[in-house]
């Protein structure tokens, strides 16, 4: 018989899990949405570097007299980006998974984000500045006012002793010089958000352009520049302002709400006034433009009055008048056929007229062989004017006859 | 004044301008030169502070 331990207690039957059944059920007990895409804050603690480049390490928090700790994993690639010095007893904010690892039986956090505690929580804060200031308008485009092409004051808010002053004064210098009109201002520190926003106030009017500005820094170093303080006095300028907080990659809540931003101050210096050899290259083109188009307009002018002059030209008058005499000949040849043919027509008449009057003429009828008989040179008309013995003439067409009346007969009364 | 110089050459370069307009806007665009060419020599660095009110 089998030596079965008396008593009661757990018997093994088909019921039992190998290892790795329990890590998955394990596993699939932590996937669970409280552990999964969640922050945690603790110490780092029992971190050394490994050879991998990966970080292996704890977090631990010390509550009511006892130590909770968790194992941590952080793949290298995620420790490259690190924007603070990882070492132990700092303490951090961090971003990940609970996770169970089977295979060396150990329950770990796998982090994907990783924040200094005090710097993370800024971090926070900033995003929620973000949020409330974007949600009261301030970083809308329609605000944006543009920049002034020639300005004559620039105002700079800045430090009196830092690079970024002297960078801006030479940029300026070399381009345009003008007035700079510094409002100095620390640009870290715990009070640096008042100093600046009263800096860029005192300008606010002033100047034709403010440029806000600091060199590389921290996050922190740059934290001030995301204070709402800084946002509202830069949203609130009618000047226009230019950032230049950090470096390129750094953005501050102040960008958001300037006029422009520049990812330097030098190039802040470049926006804010144009470049002198620039503008005289501008004017010189314009000169030499007017010149082009002044010598333009009064050759055409001359063409014109060229074109003008041949037209008037003496052989060109001279054409007219012959032309015009052409028509007056015309005219005259017109005239006398006119008159030629009225002629010709009073020709004819007088012809006929004629031989009307030369058919009643005396000559014609003593030529027909009649007679005119004249007494004392008056032509006799009636055989009753003579009388026998009256001394006559007969007038005939080629002479004449004298002779003497013999006898009078009258035929008839007339 | 950049501005009103860059309107003249462009008036100035309008083939409907007339010879006396031209020479009008030549007269005027020639002042406008001469004053930016002063502005730009007599520019000069000043670095001043903002004084608290």
């Amino acid at each position: 018989m089998d030596q079965v331990p008396a008593g009661p207690g757990p018997v093994p039957g088909a019921g039992i899990l190998s290892i790795a059944e329990i890590a998955e059920i394990v596993s699939e007990a932590l996937d669970d949405e409280r552990l999964q895409d969640i922050w945690i804050r603790g110490e780092i603690t029992g971190y050394k570097p490994h050879q991998s480049g990966h970080y292996y390490f704890s977090l631990s928090e010390d509550l009511n007299g006892r130590t909770y700790v968790i194992g941590c994993i952080m793949w290298q690639n995620r420790g490259q980006s690190l924007d603070f010095d990882f070492k132990n007893g700092l303490a951090v904010i961090a971003f990940g998974n609970v996770q169970f690892h089977g295979p060396n039986g150990k329950l770990s956090f796998l982090v994907r984000e990783i924040r200094s505690a005090g710097v993370g929580e800024k971090h926070l804060l900033v995003e929620r500045w973000k949020r409330e200031l974007e949600a009261e308008g301030l970083f809308a485009v329609e605000r944006k006012k543009p920049l002034p092409l020639f300005p004559s004051r620039v105002g700079v808010a800045t430090s009196r002793t830092g690079a970024v002053l002297q960078d801006i004064i030479n940029i300026i210098s070399r381009r345009y010089p003008l007035e700079i009109v510094l409002s100095p201002t620390a640009v870290q520190g715990d009070t640096a958000h008042l100093e600046i926003a009263s800096a860029i106030c005192a300008l606010d009017g002033c100047v034709d352009v403010i440029i806000v500005g600091r060199g590389g820094g921290s996050f922190e170093d740059l934290f001030p520049f995301n204070h709402p303080d800084v946002v509202r006095a830069i949203a609130g300028c009618r000047t226009p302002v230019i950032s230049a907080v950090g470096h390129e990659t750094d953005f501050v809540l102040a960008d958001f709400a300037a006029d422009r931003r520049a990812p330097t101050p030098s190039s802040a210096a470049e926006l804010a006034v144009p470049d002198q050899a620039e503008l005289a290259r501008d004017v010189k083109s314009s000169l030499d433009r007017l010149k082009l188009a002044l010598d333009k307009r009064v050759q055409d002018a001359m063409d014109i009055i060229v074109d003008l002059k041949v037209r008037l030209h003496p052989r060109r008058i001279e054409k007219r008048i012959n032309e015009n005499r052409l028509n007056v000949a015309e005219f005259e040849e017109d005239l006398e056929r006119a008159f030629l043919g009225k002629l010709g027509a009073f020709r004819g008449e007088l012809a006929r007229v004629q031989a009307l009057l030369e058919g009643r003429s005396p000559l014609t009828i003593l030529s027909r062989g009649y007679s005119i008989i004249e007494k004392d040179n008056e032509v006799i008309r009636s055989a009753r004017e003579l009388h026998p013995e009256d001394r006559v003439r007969l007038r005939m067409a080629d002479g004449s006859v004298k002779t003497r009346v013999e006898e009078v007969c009258i035929d008839k009364e007339i | 004044m950049l501005g009103e110089l860059k309107d003249v050459v462009k008036k100035m370069e309008d083939p409907d301008t007339g010879l006396d307009e031209s020479i009008a806007l030549y007269e005027r665009g020639a002042a406008l030169i001469r004053e930016c060419e002063r502005q730009l020599a007599e520019a000069e660095l000043k670095v001043t502070e903002v004084t608290e009110k």
